[in-house]
């Protein structure tokens, strides 16, 4: 079993003693473990439960390619599903929960779907979920659903912070290992901006577990030495704790940053999601070991020969007392050399090479370890943890040779370079036969913006793994980037490391070579997963050829670790199985992200008062204060309607429109866009925008005019007012201001380049009130001395006053066949007149009134409103509105589609009114209209409801629709569709109630 | 702020100062330097160089900054006489150029302490480094999720400014960007 050994553990603090829980069981680790070095440390191997076959599993790895230990930490608001033990920090009182079982990890009932994992085969959910067609919904699904999952989603809402941060640099190095820090210390010089990103706590990768010479000193003495120079550079900076998730076009980069991970408070968030636009990056990625495949190749207690040693050295954490070492390569036999050091015992290494040549296998056989050559693992014995290993040759079927107790075995089959961020934004890779790896292609690369190159591999992930080709390498890369000649250099190269002769390794596929079904069964590829190697092999006997549809197909590769341990080992079983060579069978497509980020870090800071801006005109206050009832228009939020005490929403809108059209009603209308067009040939762009002739209008005078797109299709309306023999100010719809601004703008720059015209949105500038009712004029003139006369300023007009000593502009326009006006004064001002307005108004019978009141009105006019009788495929001949285009004009925008056969067609939808047979009954909005004399189904509907309200007005129901032919079917009944069979009746009248005596 | 003088509306104190002002002045300035309208007759209307792309220069009474190739703005004290800006209007659009007041739809926030440039990197995608945005830059940009203007003033102070109907959201997202120990010394 593993434990805690004294006097060992880099990263540890001693004297800070960390209490945590797993699965309820209260335990201790130190500052600086891990989770999965602490559950070690305590001797927890059995950690988590497969996914598939729920089979005990324990710690394989030590950083982010770890498939097994995956927890739920935190508990509450705080809680996280899936956190991999392996790069999660242990922090005072954590409490942490394994998955996927039931009722506990040590006896998971689902067990028992082990004992039938062969109905399980790659595949299986396509061929047995099929039939009976009731089962998947009723049996099946609920069955996996019970079963299968890995954490559960939280139940709280995230009580973390998370933030974002944008940076732009020259170079990007990914990776703080050997490679990292060499080429960050070589391009120091030259005053580039450099941002060193390091995934892991500290820097230095693998040189500070697996110590050599670099420059005459200790690796962990040059990693110190090298940190300490770069100190000095204020062009670089160095974040530890921040893995690279993803490379995108144009050199842009995603990292996430864990701070809690070192620095924890009130308001430290959890963690900060980098933006990076990076023109150079570097990927000095490192190598992760690869698994070997043997028959129980996932018992806990068997581990990856590198993870052992980082358990060891960084956080003094035996995995057992006697170990067995399989292996391909010499790489594993520092792990030997540690544990031999502090006192443990090595029982025996199988190295599956015919004999040992290198330089640290011959050092540890002098020193008494057995070494069996040509050797491999038949099967492990063990349960819920390594009991003993049974041992036969490497060539032959597996028949037993040996059996030797061991509490932990240490597994290696070589080095794979993580290629992923290479791959991420184009750059492809070739299988170097003699290494037995993917490594970079040099001639197809990713390229920037630019077309040059724009990620580099260095070190390791290049596919270089002795310490001197590393640093060979980054050097070479280095001159590259400064457009020194490599060869210049590389001639006159010293070594800078001491001379360690390596063996070859030797690739395997599996263990042993001709390994039976019966092996093979439990010989895991995806640990995650559970993709055996039987599963593969079923997949290429099925027709996969392609190593994508066979990733698909037996899930290989698609757990959250996606595939960092299992993919080569994947590939090589297919390529055997397809009788095809590796690079024919090629790799799967690295996506980003590197590893799983957190929703929490993509969202950053944008939840609660964050998540949406929301537009307020400067009035809010006092709405919200006086009973305001929000409806959100645009990105602004409006009063739909000002409730008083013991008043209900509809009751509300009642009192406001009778109040209204009684005495006088006062709107916010700040919202509306305001556009000023100026410029001598301000007039002429806006005969081009609008349907209607806006050159013609005089100078003081209003006019309302329609916009339409270059398919003639209505989009926008609104009041145009001539300012002055230059200048217009045309006001949109509140959700329309900034298309409108954009539209004018594109046209004004693309194509009418040469007219003079400024256009500029000055919808924040102004407050706008419309103050609405036949009272309207008196409450005016109390806070003016203007003469507000019709013959001074008739409808369709506007004036520019003094109210309140502020120079104001008033309107006098109608959306309501009231006498109304509206008055546009500063915004800063907005709040000062309003309350003024609302105080002198108060003898008058003034009301506020909201959107709600504002709509009924216009629908008792029969105004129409953009976005309720126009869903654009209306034109504004559909809605009646033929008088706003202009005839004269040569040219406006929709013209020439208005000309087409389609538009002239007569039975076009067309805007009319209708009036209810049951005058107190509201159509629903958008209801079908169907023909009086339509029986029988199916039903054919001639148009729909645009706008319907009750009016307090009339006292009786009104409607606005489109229905075909339109006003040519004035005094025909309708039948409106509300629900299947059931239907209510309508007259067609025209649009227009309150003028009407219809009823 | 700078060089003029504007009122505090709120403000907060977290790794930086962050205060809110409104009633200063903006004019923005639309020009086409073609025909009767001349660089040089436009400088003298203004009293100042014209601003080059992405610069703020700093006047004695206030800033002229560069908004885009055709626009300009003049920002400056509201107690500054209404009789200056009006002479300047008029000079302006008598040359075909336009002038228009929208000192009322724009809020300014100051920012003080030496970590601004890494509050503000929370939110908006642009350049902020010491190398990029110097004293006497403006960018044109975002802050979370509206638009927004950033210029330098020196080493501590900065100003951000944005549309009136934003000003609670930028207030309160300058505030949650700079509570007191989450800015990162980046910059």
């Amino acid at each position: 079993m593993s434990s805690r050994l004294e006097n060992r553990g880099k990263l540890l603090s001693r004297k800070n003693r960390l209490n945590f829980s797993f699965n309820g069981e209260k335990l201790w680790g130190y500052q600086g473990d891990t989770i999965a070095s602490a559950l070690l440390a305590n001797g927890k191997t059995l950690v988590g439960r497969s996914f598939k076959y729920h089979r005990p599993r324990g710690i394989v790895a030590s950083g982010v390619e770890e498939p097994n230990a995956i927890m739920g930490v935190g508990e509450g608001k705080f809680f996280q599903p899936n956190q991999r033990a392996t790069n999660t920090l242990l922090k005072d009182g954590m409490v942490v929960n394994s998955q996927n079982h039931w009722p506990s990890l040590n006896y998971d009932i689902w067990s028992i779907l082990s004992i039938f994992s062969s109905f399980f085969s790659a595949g299986f959910y396509y061929k047995v979920f099929i039939k009976p067609r009731f089962a998947w919904k009723y049996i099946y699904e609920p069955f996996i659903r019970l079963s299968a999952g890995l954490g559960k989603p939280p139940r709280h809402k995230d009580g973390d912070k998370y933030e974002q941060f944008y940076t732009h640099v020259d170079i990007l190095i990914v990776g703080g290992g050997l490679s990292g820090l060499e080429i960050a210390q070589r391009l120091a010089v030259s005053g580039s901006q450099i941002l060193l990103l390091e995934q892991l706590p500290y820097i230095g990768g693998r040189s500070i577990v697996d110590q050599t010479e670099i420059d005459g000193i200790s690796s962990q003495e040059w990693v110190k030495k090298v940190q300490e120079v770069l100190q000095k550079y204020p062009n670089i900076k160095i974040r530890t704790h921040t893995v690279v998730a993803g490379i995108y076009d144009h050199g842009y980069v995603i990292a996430n940053e864990s701070i809690t991970n070192y620095k924890q408070g009130e308001n430290i968030p959890k963690e900060r999601l980098w933006r990076i636009r990076a023109k150079k990056i570097i990927t000095a990625t490192g190598a992760i070991e690869k698994p070997l495949v043997f028959s129980g190749n996932d018992i806990p207690g068997v581990m990856l020969a590198s993870a052992a040693r980082d358990y060891l050295s960084l956080y003094g954490v035996s995995i057992g007392d006697r170990t067995i070492i399989v292996t391909n390569n010499d790489s594993a036999y520092k792990s030997a050399a540690m544990l031999l050091e502090v006192g443990l015992t090595v029982s025996l290494i199988i190295d599956v090479r015919r004999e040992i040549s290198g330089d640290l296998p011959r050092y540890i056989e002098s020193l008494g370890v057995e070494i069996k050559t040509g050797s491999a693992i038949s099967r492990v014995i063990g349960k819920k943890h390594v009991e003993a290993v049974e041992i036969c040759n490497q060539a032959g079927e597996g028949a037993i040779l040996s059996r030797v107790e061991c509490d932990a075995v240490l597994m290696s089959g070589g080095w794979n370079p993580v290629v992923n961020l290479w791959s991420h934004c184009g750059g492809k890779l070739d299988w170097d036969s003699d290494k037995n790896m993917f490594v970079p292609n040099g001639q197809k690369v990713p390229i920037g913006s630019d077309g040059l190159q724009n990620v580099f591999a260095v070190g390791s992930s290049n596919g270089f793994l002795s310490d001197e080709l590393v640093l060979r390498d980054a050097e070479q890369l280095a001159a590259a980037l400064e457009e020194r000649k490599k060869n210049k250099m590389s001639r006159k190269r010293k070594k800078r490391t001491k001379c360690v002769i390596e063996a070859p390794t030797v690739n395997v596929v599996q263990m042993p070579q001709a390994a039976g079904e019966k092996f093979m069964q439990k010989s895991f590829l995806d640990f995650q997963n559970d993709v055996k190697v039987t599963d593969i092999g079923l997949a290429a006997r099925e027709g996969f050829e392609s190593v994508e549809h066979t990733k698909r197909y037996t899930t290989l590769g698609m757990a959250t670790d996606q595939g960092k341990l299992s993919n080569i080992n994947g590939i090589s079983i297919l390529a055997k199985n397809l009788g095809k060579s590796i690079p024919e069978v090629g790799t799967t497509t690295f996506r980003p992200p590197y590893i799983p980020i957190s929703l929490g870090s993509i969202g950053g800071a944008e939840k609660g008062n964050l998540f949406k801006p929301i537009r307020k005109t400067p009035m809010d206050s006092w709405h919200d204060s006086n009973g305001a009832f929000w409806e959100p228009v645009g990105d602004w939020r409006r009063p739909y309607a000002y409730i008083r005490i013991g008043e209900g929403l509809s009751e509300a809108i009642s009192r406001e429109v009778k109040n209204t059209r009684m005495n006088v009603g006062l709107l916010d209308a700040s919202t509306l866009g305001k556009i000023l067009v100026s410029g001598k040939d301000s007039g002429k762009f806006l005969d081009l925008i609008y349907t209607n002739m806006m050159s013609s209008l005089a100078v003081g005078k209003c006019r309302y005019g329609l916009m339409c797109n270059e398919n003639g299709f209505l989009f926008d309306d609104g009041v145009v007012v001539r300012l002055s023999e230059n200048s217009y100010l045309c006001h949109t719809t509140t959700g329309g201001a900034l298309n409108v601004y954009s539209w004018m703008e594109e046209w004004h720059q693309t194509e009418w380049w040469s007219l003079d015209v400024f256009i500029t949105d000055v919808t924040e500038q102004y407050s706008q009130i419309a103050i609405v009712g036949p009272k309207a004029r008196d409450l005016i003139t109390q806070v003016t001395k203007a003469d507000l006369s019709d013959q001074k300023i008739p409808f369709m007009t506007y004036k520019s006053i003094e109210v309140a000593g502020i120079t104001s502009n008033l309107f006098r326009i109608s959306f309501s066949g009231e006498l109304s006006y509206e008055l546009a004064v500063p915004a800063n001002m907005g709040l000062k007149v309003w309350q003024a307005l609302i105080e002198k108004g108060k003898s008058l019978n003034l009301m506020p009134y909201g959107t709600e009141a504002l709509h009924v009105m216009r629908a008792e006019k029969g105004f129409i409103m953009i976005g309720d009788e126009t869903d654009g495929t209306v034109i504004p001949q559909d809605l009646n509105l033929d008088w706003a285009i202009s005839k004269k004009k040569k040219d406006y925008l929709g013209k020439r589609a208005h000309e087409r056969p389609f538009f002239k067609n007569k039975n076009r939808k067309k805007l009319v009114g209708l009036l209810t047979d049951k005058p107190n009954l509201v159509l629903p909005d958008g209801a079908q209209i169907i023909t009086i004399n339509h029986e029988k189904k199916p039903y054919i509907p001639i148009g729909h409801i645009t706008s319907t309200y009750f009016s307090p007005s009339l006292g009786y129901s009104i409607a606005m629709a489109l229905i075909e032919g339109g006003l040519d079917h004035l005094g025909d009944r309708v039948k409106i569709s509300l629900a299947e069979n059931k239907f209510a009746y309508a007259k067609v009248v025209k649009p227009n109630f309150l003028d009407s005596e219809e009823r | 702020m700078g060089n003029i003088k504007v009122n505090v509306v709120r403000k907060f104190k977290g790794d930086i100062e962050v205060k809110e002002h409104e009633n200063f002045g903006i004019i923005s300035i639309r020009h086409q330097i073609k025909g009767s309208l001349s660089k040089k007759k436009l400088t003298d209307i203004i009293g100042s160089k014209l601003p080059k792309t992405n610069e703020i220069l700093f006047l004695k009474k206030g800033y002229l900054a560069w908004m885009s190739n055709d626009e300009m703005w003049f920002i400056f004290s509201n107690s500054e006489p209404k009789k200056t800006i009006n002479v300047l209007s008029d000079e302006i659009q008598m040359l075909n150029g336009l002038t228009v007041d929208i000192s009322a739809s724009r809020i300014v926030f100051s920012l003080k302490g030496v970590l601004w440039r890494n509050v503000l990197a929370k939110g908006s995608p642009a350049n902020l480094s010491e190398n990029s945005l110097k004293s006497g830059i403006i960018r044109r940009t975002r802050l979370g999720l509206v638009p927004a203007a950033i210029w330098c003033q020196d080493k501590e102070n900065a100003f951000v400014i944005c549309n009136r109907s934003v000003r609670d959201y930028v207030f309160n997202w300058l505030e949650t960007a700079s509570l007191r120990g989450s800015v990162p010394a980046f910059h």
